[in-house]
């Protein structure tokens, strides 16, 4: 069972109270979900800590199985020009831990992205963060990346059956990119609700709409960054390891896109 | 009651700014001064109604509107025929920038430009002859900034600016509540930085001079 495969996002739609976040990530830690994406317009990232320290020392769970992410937003980067450590030596010290798995710019601003990424790569050469990458970006960022020899670890983007983005799948596929999807369900997004082509192929499998699209996700080479405030949720998306879609579902699946985003990348990131 | 009291908690600086408006006008009533008195409440009303449209306008770009992929983004002054003509031909989003700048309604596309299907969608620019060299930016323009931007630009009257557009913007404010759509004639003319600027995103930009 692969449960790093799924991340729980502490994000818009997620929990914020210590109460109601450590009940959800209870239940994905007893599935064995391990991995936690925050940032700092979460709000999370204290919360996230604290509640990691009490469940680790509860259910004895080292550093080194946790995966931890988090990212860097657009007024740090314009704040301190790119020179983001001081905000890292704060995550780090809101986490609790003493290094990142994964540190992403959360939207990369065209004027402060060069000295960001150039702070990204000296945190990985000294060891305060494992991976980096940089979220919300299309194909044509990726080649620019490349041009300049920018290789990101991770990409995250905006990525369900309406918005299946196979370009940019496919060029990190190629390139040794690993690919995280958010709203990986779209908020269930009444087009995916309805499709007779998902409740079909979910039927097929034994399983609910929410794990056949995190399936789909999982099938396609992509890790689903899922939320839930639900604990019972939680275990229902964690139980999708048991089974495999057939390339035909895949493609059935694929062929919802509409190219439909809920976040206008161009509104959070001018000019991206 | 505890729902006001509970409001009125939860909305301190807008209670603030409702009492002050109406110590203003009592002051004004107390001193006779009837004139100015009507004019105050009115500048009230058509803030408060222009603040609204202009938040309006900003709706399909939010998270929950099924507004996406549309073939035409038409920005800026009030639109000519031969735009008018244009956007008849696929679905189309306008964003009416009166007296908008060029930079302004530049910057309003870098902000909004991802609405437009990705390959095939087209940008519209529309400013007056007159404003093609200024820069300046009017409330309207500055709804759809990130706060990014507003720093970039160093708009620091900005928060003020979007609460109070007739103090900032009188005449602009006033052309955008009254929605003033002219059939002014206005020519197509190149710029190389917005031609760039939406080739590079798969999008065609266009640019229309009011004369």
């Amino acid at each position: 069972m692969d449960t790093n495969r799924l991340i729980f996002g502490t994000g818009v739609s997620s929990s914020k109270d210590y109460d109601g976040l450590k009940q959800v990530i209870r239940a994905a830690v007893e599935s064995r979900i391990l991995a936690f994406d925050t940032a700092p317009s979460y709000g999370t990232e204290e919360v996230l800590g604290r509640i990691l320290k009490e469940l680790s020392d509860e259910m004895v769970i080292d550093r080194e199985s946790l995966f931890i992410q988090t990212k860097i937003d657009a007024w740090q980067m314009q704040e301190s020009d790119g020179n983001i450590s001081k905000y890292v030596e704060s995550a780090m010290k809101k986490l609790g831990v003493d290094y990142i798995d994964s540190l992403l710019i959360h939207w990369p601003v065209p004027e402060y992205f060069n000295t960001t990424w150039e702070s990204f790569v000296k945190l990985r050469r000294a060891g305060a963060v494992r991976k980096i990458g940089v979220c919300n970006v299309r194909l044509r960022h990726l080649k620019q990346f490349a041009a300049f020899d920018y290789v990101p670890d991770i990409i995250q983007i905006e990525r369900n059956p309406l918005r299946t983005c196979g370009k940019e799948i496919d060029f990190c596929l190629e390139h040794g990119i690993e690919v995280q999807a958010y709203s990986p369900l779209c908020k269930m997004d009444e087009r995916l609700r309805d499709s007779g082509i998902l409740k079909k192929v979910s039927q097929k499998n034994g399983k609910s709409l929410g794990q056949t699209v995190l399936r789909w996700h999982i099938d396609t080479g992509v890790t689903p960054v899922f939320t839930s405030t639900k604990p019972q949720r939680v275990g229902e998306y964690a139980g999708i390891f048991d089974f495999k879609l057939s390339d035909e579902d895949i493609c059935k699946i694929s062929s919802l896109n509409i190219d439909y985003k809920m976040y206008l990348e161009s509104m959070l990131c001018p000019g991206l | 009651m505890p729902g006001i009291i509970k409001k009125v908690k939860n909305h301190k600086k807008a209670a603030a700014a409702v009492l002050l408006i109406l110590l203003i006008i009592a002051v004004l009533l107390f001193f006779r001064m009837f004139v100015l008195a009507a004019i105050t409440i009115a500048a009230v009303i058509v803030n408060e109604f222009t603040v609204r449209k202009m938040n309006k306008q900003k709706d399909p770009f939010w998270k929950y509107s099924k507004i996406r992929n549309v073939d035409f983004l038409v920005i800026g002054d009030i639109n000519p025929k031969a735009v008018q003509s244009l956007s008849e031909s696929g679905r189309t989003i306008s964003i009416f920038l009166p007296g908008c700048t060029l930079a302004g309604a530049y910057e309003v596309l870098r902000h909004t430009f991802s609405i437009l299907k990705e390959s095939g969608g087209t940008a519209v620019l529309v400013v007056r002859k007159k404003n093609v060299e200024r820069i300046g930016y009017s409330p309207f323009e500055i709804s759809f900034f990130h706060p990014v931007t507003v720093n970039r630009l160093g708009l620091i009257q900005a928060k003020y600016a979007l609460k109070l557009p007739i103090l900032f913007a009188p005449i602009k404010s006033l052309l955008f509540l009254s929605g003033l759509k002219g059939v002014k004639n206005a020519s197509e003319h190149c710029n190389k930085e917005i031609s760039g600027f939406c080739a590079e995103r798969g999008i065609e930009g266009r640019l229309y001079i009011i004369i």
